[in-house]
C-alpha cells in the first residue's frame, strides 16, 4: 500500500512535469521553464517524504498526489493568461558549441556512472546513506540519526539537511533502490542549474547573456565532474538561482513607480522560498539565506523595506522552521560548532589568515578542475567591474560579497585542519556561487539601464 | 567601438574550448580506469542474512581512524550505506553480529580467527559473523 502510494505520488509529479514540459515546448519556451519544473519535482518529492516522516496517514499522503495536479492547473492557467517569452535567439555557433558540450558532458556522466555507480565520497557517505536509512526505517527521522554514527568522530555529518535524501528515499520507495536513481537525480540537478541560469539571463532580454552563461556552465569541468560524482552542490546552486531570480525581479520592481505591494510580493515570495529550499539542501544554504536577506534589506528603499523583508521572511519561514528544527533540535551538533570565544580567537589569529591566504592561493594555481575559468573570470571581473552598475549587478554583487565574507569567517573559525578544509570544500563552495558569479559578470557587461531604457526593453538579437 | 560582448565572447570561447578539452580528456581517462564495483556487488547477500534491527559491530582492516576519508573510514561508510538501515557500531558492546571488512579474504580470515563466531554470509569485501557467545 505504501509503495503504491509512493508510485502514485511519483507518477503525479512526473506526469505533471511532463505535461508542463510539453506545453512549454509547444510555446517555444521550454528552456526557460525546465529549471522551475525540475526544482518543483525534487521539492515535491522531498515534501512527500517529509509528510511521510510525520506518519499522518493516508489523507496526508494523498496531498502528495493532489498537489502536483493543482500546481499543473495553476501553471496551465498562468501560461494561458500571460504570453510567455520566446526563447532568446542566440548565435548559431554558440548553439552548436552548447549542444556539443552538453553531449560531451552527458557522455562523461554515462562513463562515470558505469565506472563508479555509487558516485563520489559525499554521494554515498552523506546523501545516499541518509536516503537508505529513511527508506529502510519507514521514514523514521530519529532512526536516521543512530547514536553509533553520531558518536563517530570521523565526520558522519548527521546535521546536514534532508531535502535531497527525502526525495531519494521517496523515489526508492516507489521504484526500489538502484544506483541509477541518485545518478539520474544528480544529472537532473545539473540540467536544472543550466536551465535556471538560462532563465535568469534570458529574462534580461539579452540573447548573448543566456547563451554565454549556459555555455560557460556546461564547459566548466568542475561542474560536469560534480554532477558525475552526484554531489548535492548542484541542487543548491539551482535553488540559489531561483532565489536570485526572485530577488533581482524584486529589486528591479522597486525602481518602477507602478509597482504595488501586491505585485512586489510575488517575486519576494519566490526568493524567500528559493533561499529556504537552498538552506534545506546543504548547510551552506543558511549562509546564502542570510546573504539574500542582507542584499534585500540594503537594496530596498526605506519606505518599502519593512514590507519587503516581511514578505521574504514569511515565504521562507515554513521550510526554514522545519530545517532549523531538524538541525538544532533533532540532529547532533555540527562538526563546525564550537564556543563563540574559541571561534573569535581563531578568527583573530594572524597565523590562520596567512594559512587561509596560502591555501586559497594554492587552489587558484591548482586550477585544473576549473580549466581556465577562474582566471578568466577574475580578469573579466577586474576589467568590467568598474564604472556604474545596474540594480541587478549591484544585487548579485552584494549577495556574492556577503557569502564570500561569511565563507572566509567559517574557514578561519573551522576546528578542522585549515588546509585540509580548504582542499576538500573550496571547489564546491565555488560551484554554488559559480552560476551567480557568471550572471553578475553578464549583468556588468550589459549596458546600465537609464530612465529611457527600462529593464524590460525589447530583446536584442545577436544572430 | 568594439562591443564588450565580443571581448567576453572571445574569452568565453577560449575557456569553453579548454573546458571541453579537459572534460573530453577526463572521459577518456574514465573509460580506461578500472571499474569500481557498486556497493550492491561488494556487499551482496549480507543484508538478507541479517534479521531486522540486528546489532552489528564493524571490524575493518585497515581499522577506522580519526582521519576523514582514510581507507578505514571509507570502508566503514561503504558498509554502512550498503547495509542501511542496520547500524554498524564501531565500539564493541557485545553485538550479536560482526561485520569483517577487508579487501582480500585472507585478511578477513585473520580478523575472523580473532572473533569467536560462526560465519553466516560472505560477500566480495566482507564476511558476516554471528558470535557464539555474547557478553
Amino acid at each position: 500500500m505504501t509503495r503504491m502510494l509512493a508510485l502514485a505520488q511519483c507518477a503525479a509529479w512526473f506526469g505533471s512535469a511532463a505535461c508542463l514540459a510539453w506545453m512549454t515546448w509547444r510555446r517555444r519556451c521550454l528552456l526557460s521553464y525546465a529549471g522551475p519544473i525540475l526544482l518543483a519535482c525534487i521539492s515535491g518529492l522531498a515534501l512527500c517524504g517529509l509528510v511521510r516522516t510525520a506518519h499522518l496517514g493516508l489523507a496526508a499522503d494523498c496531498v502528495g498526489i493532489a498537489l502536483p495536479v493543482a500546481l499543473l492547473v495553476w501553471a496551465t492557467n498562468s501560461l494561458a493568461a500571460h504570453n510567455p517569452p520566446l526563447e532568446a535567439r542566440s548565435p548559431a555557433f554558440v548553439c552548436v558549441l552548447f549542444a556539443a558540450a552538453f553531449a560531451i558532458a552527458a557522455l562523461y556522466w554515462c562513463l562515470s556512472f558505469q565506472h563508479a555507480p555509487d558516485g563520489g565520497w559525499d554521494a554515498w557517505m552523506i546523501w545516499n546513506l541518509r536516503a537508505r536509512f529513511l527508506g529502510g526505517t519507514d521514514f523514521d527521522l530519529a532512526a536516521t540519526l543512530p547514536p553509533a554514527l553520531a558518536r563517530a568522530d570521523f565526520g558522519s555529518h548527521l546535521d546536514y539537511p534532508l531535502l535531497l535524501p527525502l526525495a531519494l528515499a521517496e523515489l526508492a520507495l516507489a521504484f526500489g533502490w538502484h544506483p541509477s536513481i541518485p545518478a539520474l537525480v544528480s544529472a537532473a540537478g545539473a540540467v536544472a542549474v543550466v536551465a535556471c541560469a538560462w532563465r535568469v539571463a534570458a529574462s534580461w532580454r539579452e540573447a548573448c547573456a543566456a547563451a554565454a552563461v549556459s555555455l560557460a556552465l556546461v564547459c566548466t569541468p568542475e561542474f560536469v565532474q560534480a554532477a558525475a560524482a552526484q554531489y548535492a552542490a548542484l541542487w543548491l546552486a539551482a535553488f540559489l538561482l531561483l532565489a536570485a531570480e526572485g530577488l533581482l525581479r524584486s529589486l528591479a520592481s522597486f525602481d518602477d513607480p507602478a509597482t504595488t505591494s501586491r505585485s512586489m510580493a510575488s517575486p519576494l515570495a519566490v526568493s524567500g522560498v528559493g533561499f529556504s529550499l537552498a538552506a534545506s539542501v546543504k548547510q551552506e544554504g543558511l549562509l546564502w539565506f542570510a546573504a539574500g536577506l542582507f542584499a534585500l534589506a540594503t537594496a530596498t528603499p526605506a519606505g518599502r523595506r519593512l514590507r519587503a523583508v516581511a514578505s521574504f521572511l514569511a515565504a521562507a519561514a515554513p521550510l526554514l522552521l522545519v530545517t532549523s528544527w531538524f538541525r538544532w533540535v533533532l540532529a547532533p551538533r555540527s562538526d563546525l560548532a564550537q564556543p563563540l570565544s574559541v571561534a573569535l580567537g581563531r578568527i583573530a589569529d594572524p597565523a590562520r589568515w596567512l594559512s587561509l591566504f596560502a591555501g586559497l592561493s594554492l587552489r587558484v594555481v591548482y586550477f585544473q578542475a576549473w580549466g581556465l575559468w577562474l582566471i578568466a573570470f577574475a580578469l573579466a571581473a577586474v576589467w568590467f567591474g568598474r564604472g556604474p552598475s545596474s540594480p541587478r549587478a549591484r544585487g548579485l554583487g552584494r549577495l556574492l560579497l556577503v557569502v564570500a565574507v561569511g565563507e572566509v569567517l567559517v574557514y578561519l573559525a573551522t576546528p578542522h585542519d585549515l588546509p585540509w578544509h580548504i582542499r576538500t570544500s573550496l571547489d564546491r563552495l565555488l560551484l554554488h556561487a559559480w552560476p551567480l558569479a557568471l550572471l553578475w559578470l553578464a549583468a556588468r557587461v550589459m549596458p546600465v539601464p537609464t530612465s529611457s531604457t527600462p529593464l524590460d526593453a525589447p530583446p536584442r538579437s545577436a544572430g | 567601438m568594439r562591443s564588450p560582448w565580443s571581448t567576453i565572447a572571445g574569452l568565453f570561447l577560449v575557456c569553453a574550448l579548454v573546458g571541453l578539452g579537459r572534460i573530453l580528456w577526463l572521459s577518456l581517462l574514465v573509460a580506461r580506469a578500472p571499474l569500481q564495483p557498486s556497493l550492491a556487488e561488494d556487499f551482496a547477500g549480507l543484508e538478507q542474512a541479517l534479521p531486522p534491527g540486528a546489532a552489528v559491530l564493524f571490524l575493518g582492516d585497515p581499522p577506522i581512524d580519526a582521519a576523514q576519508e582514510s581507507p578505514g573510514v571509507r570502508a566503514y561508510f561503504r558498509a554502512a550505506c550498503a547495509l542501511a538501515p542496520h547500524v554498524l557500531a564501531n565500539e564493541d558492546q557485545g553485538q550479536e553480529f560482526v561485520l569483517l571488512v577487508a579487501a582480500d579474504e585472507a585478511r578477513r580470515d585473520i580478523l575472523a580467527s580473532r572473533t569467536p563466531g560462526r560465519i553466516i554470509a560472505r560477500a566480495r569485501v566482507a564476511t558476516l559473523l554471528q558470535r557464539t557467545a555474547t557478553r
